[in-house]
């Protein structure tokens, strides 16, 4: 059961109560948020609280509701200053409390003291405000794949917080934004940071769009821009913008939206710098909605009727986001045939030349979705490619030993034809056999090109590899 | 709010930890049953330790001193194999084949005799020790209340805290949480190791905050 407790300072709002929702009132909420102990009834098992954004103090919130119990980052506050119209705000309520139902509880490494706002001096040792706590990320070391190479979460940081090393992720807190990019980069999920959790996300987005009354947009905020509402939207509050990506911004669409947009913090320049990616990922969206025979006017404006994807899938936000979406729409539409460029999204194409490939196998070694995979099948290395799966890491291009010969190529973008084409073989290579027992020695490729490497006067060395497996070497 | 405060809540709750880890007693409920209206006064729940802490209290107060001892006894008391858990620092930091762990424990002595505590200790006292290390870091948080009551710089008395907590505490309590929690079965440990790990996670990164602008501005 939830709470919502609403301050009814600056006028009382009347919303429709969420299904199973106790609302409670009160004036001075924002102001005295000590009053919440006995509003809250003490069986309650979550809370969301509507506040007037320019009146409360986040720090004192989070203790009051601390003290109730309740896991501060897990209780949804709704921006009263940001909402003024009633069915807005019932929209949001029972939006707020789906997201607030779906959150996954934090750990003590998930959690961490806000930057403080201004530039801190030595005054600072002897004193010290309620301090705000914001939602950090943290690596699942049994799903991170370092392991293999992959440092996707590194390359996207925007402030170096993450550092790769002999196969492991380092995470430095105190320079971390809590941005989540991290989060929404990850191949295989294994960043979560409470806050921006994909599943809680998910459920804010579904409940939105059930209980509207009519067609409604989905917009997501930079927590800090604090943008007012705007009619037939609804605002679904991310740490930053640059989190969203080609799939989180179009997933709406997939689940029942209008129309689907995104509004950094700031206008002309984003303080965390990644606002020129914005730009970027509506190009990318509105690319890939053309691509599949979806009008790119959706992104940003309202006025079209929901798609009708039916049954979508339930996880759409979770790892590979951009790759289940793009599949829905895909299934769903008709397509247009052509690879479609994208600059920045998580979706790309693969290809192999097999003139300068040795099929040596560490593309598919590292690939952390399986996208590219290898196999060994009656005398040849067969390397396989699914771009519904390719995340467009580079961590292939990265691996490759023959780089410099352009052995494998990754395009960021998708083609339509291939995508619904599936798996393809991108490169077959046959292997040489041991004359002693049978088993395969290397692809005759990796061979030809260890000859080309050792010249003619080791001729009688590169022929006793190619013709025996190690084990028979010395018999 | 005062740093000193704060000072003050962060030493209680070291204090009340490196109790929970020892030998169970009469007076550890006693502690634990008191501990959360005194900490609250110090301002417990403005931080995010807070739910973690009163959960610990409040399990080890409900449950019964026999089972307790017995639980301490199971989780962290050598037997046959090892203790299933074990409290002490070396088991996690220091490879026994290299004679780590005695270096380990000689490195320990070494930082307790330059904080000013180490005639405390015995030859046989168990330096690494969860409690003994915790109780170390109570004792600095000390020493930085009484010199903030003295009106001094707490610069010093900050970095020393932070210095032993990142070589010392810190690095294991993450792999000892994880353990005690997957083998306490009374679930009195892992509250008290979840609290423990909630406070440090916090503490770390609440002292660097505090001394990086130091000589910045």
């Amino acid at each position: 059961m939830t709470t919502l407790v609403m301050c009814t300072d600056h006028g009382a709002h009347d919303p429709i109560a969420p299904a199973g929702t106790n609302v409670q009132r009160a004036a001075g909420l924002c102001d005295q948020p000590g009053q919440l102990r006995t509003l809250v009834p003490a069986e309650e098992t979550s809370l969301l609280l509507a506040l007037h954004g320019s009146d409360y103090h986040r720090g004192r919130v989070q203790a009051a509701v601390r003290r109730l119990g309740f896991d501060p980052l897990g209780v949804g506050i709704l921006d009263l200053d940001r909402i003024d119209d009633e069915s807005a705000v019932t929209v949001a309520a029972a939006a707020l409390v789906a997201r607030t139902e779906a959150f996954p509880g934090s750990r003590p490494e998930q959690v961490k003291l806000d930057r403080p706002p201004t530039r801190r001096t030595r005054r600072a040792l002897f004193s010290l405000g309620v301090p705000t706590y914001a939602g950090a990320p943290m690596i699942d070391a049994d799903q991170c794949v370092a392991g293999d190479g992959c440092r996707a979460c590194v390359r996207a940081c925007p402030v170096d917080a993450l550092t790769w090393s002999g196969g492991t992720v380092s995470y430095d807190k105190t320079a971390c934004l809590a941005c989540g990019v991290c989060v929404t980069t990850c191949p295989t999920g294994a960043v979560a940071n409470p806050v921006a959790s994909p599943a809680a996300v998910e459920a804010e987005i579904r409940a939105a769009i059930d209980v509207a009354t009519g067609p409604i947009g989905i917009r997501y905020v930079c927590a800090p821009a604090r943008a007012t509402s705007l009619p037939g939207w609804h605002d679904v509050v991310v740490p930053c913008t640059s989190m969203v990506t080609v799939g989180w911004l179009l997933a709406p669409l997939v689940l029942g939206a209008c129309a689907v947009d995104t509004t950094p913090c700031a206008v002309g320049g984003c303080d965390r710098g990644r606002v020129d990616l914005t730009d970027d990922l509506l190009d990318d969206a509105g690319a890939v909605l053309h691509a599949v025979g979806i009008e790119p006017a959706r992104i940003g404006g309202l006025g079209h009727e929901p798609l009708g994807v039916t049954s979508p899938p339930v996880g759409l936000f979770e790892a590979g986001c951009t790759q289940r979406v793009i599949a829905a729409l895909h299934d769903s539409s008709a397509t247009a045939p052509g690879f479609v460029d994208l600059a920045e999204a998580d979706v790309g194409a693969v290809g192999i030349d097999s003139a300068t490939c040795t099929a040596c196998e560490m593309c598919a070694s590292c690939c952390p979705t399986d996208a590219l995979r290898s196999s060994n099948e009656r005398g040849a290395v067969v390397i396989d490619f699914d771009s519904r799966r390719c995340v467009a890491c580079g961590q292939c291009v990265l691996a490759c030993p023959e780089i410099d010969r352009d052995a494998i190529r990754l395009d960021r973008g998708f083609d339509p034809v291939m995508w619904a084409a599936g798996r393809q073989e991108l490169r077959r290579a046959a292997t040489a056999s041991c004359e002693v027992c049978g088993r395969p020695v290397a692809p005759d490729a990796m061979l030809r090109r260890i000859g080309s490497l050792l010249g003619e006067q080791h001729a009688d060395t590169l022929d006793l590899v190619a013709r025996r497996c190690i084990d028979c070497r010395g018999r | 709010m005062s740093l000193q405060r704060l000072a003050r809540l962060r030493e209680g709750i070291y204090r009340f930890v490196s109790a929970g880890f020892s030998y169970p007693t009469t007076e550890l409920l006693e502690v634990a049953a008191g501990t959360v209206p005194v900490l609250d006064d110090l301002g417990l729940f403005d931080y995010a330790f807070a739910l973690p802490v009163v959960e610990a209290a409040q399990t080890l107060a409900d449950t019964d001193l026999d089972d307790l001892r017995v639980a301490h006894a199971a989780l962290f008391e050598a037997g046959v194999g090892g203790a299933a858990c074990s409290p002490h620092a070396t088991t996690y930091l220091a490879d026994p084949r290299t004679g780590g762990v005695a270096r380990m424990q000689s490195e320990l002595r070494a930082a307790y005799r330059r904080l000013g505590f180490g005639d405390d200790l015995g030859p046989g006292d168990m330096v690494d020790h969860v409690a003994t290390e915790i109780e170390a870091l109570a004792r600095l948080c000390a020493a930085e209340v009484r010199t903030r009551d003295d009106g001094g710089d707490p610069a010093h008395a900050l970095y020393q805290q932070l210095d032993f907590l990142v070589i010392h505490l810190a690095p294991w309590i993450p792999v000892f949480t994880r353990q005690v929690a997957a083998v306490d079965r009374d679930r009195a440990y892992s509250a008290l190791a979840t609290a423990l790990h909630a406070f440090v996670e916090h503490d770390r990164e609440l002292l660097r905050a505090l001394l990086q602008p130091i000589g910045a501005t």
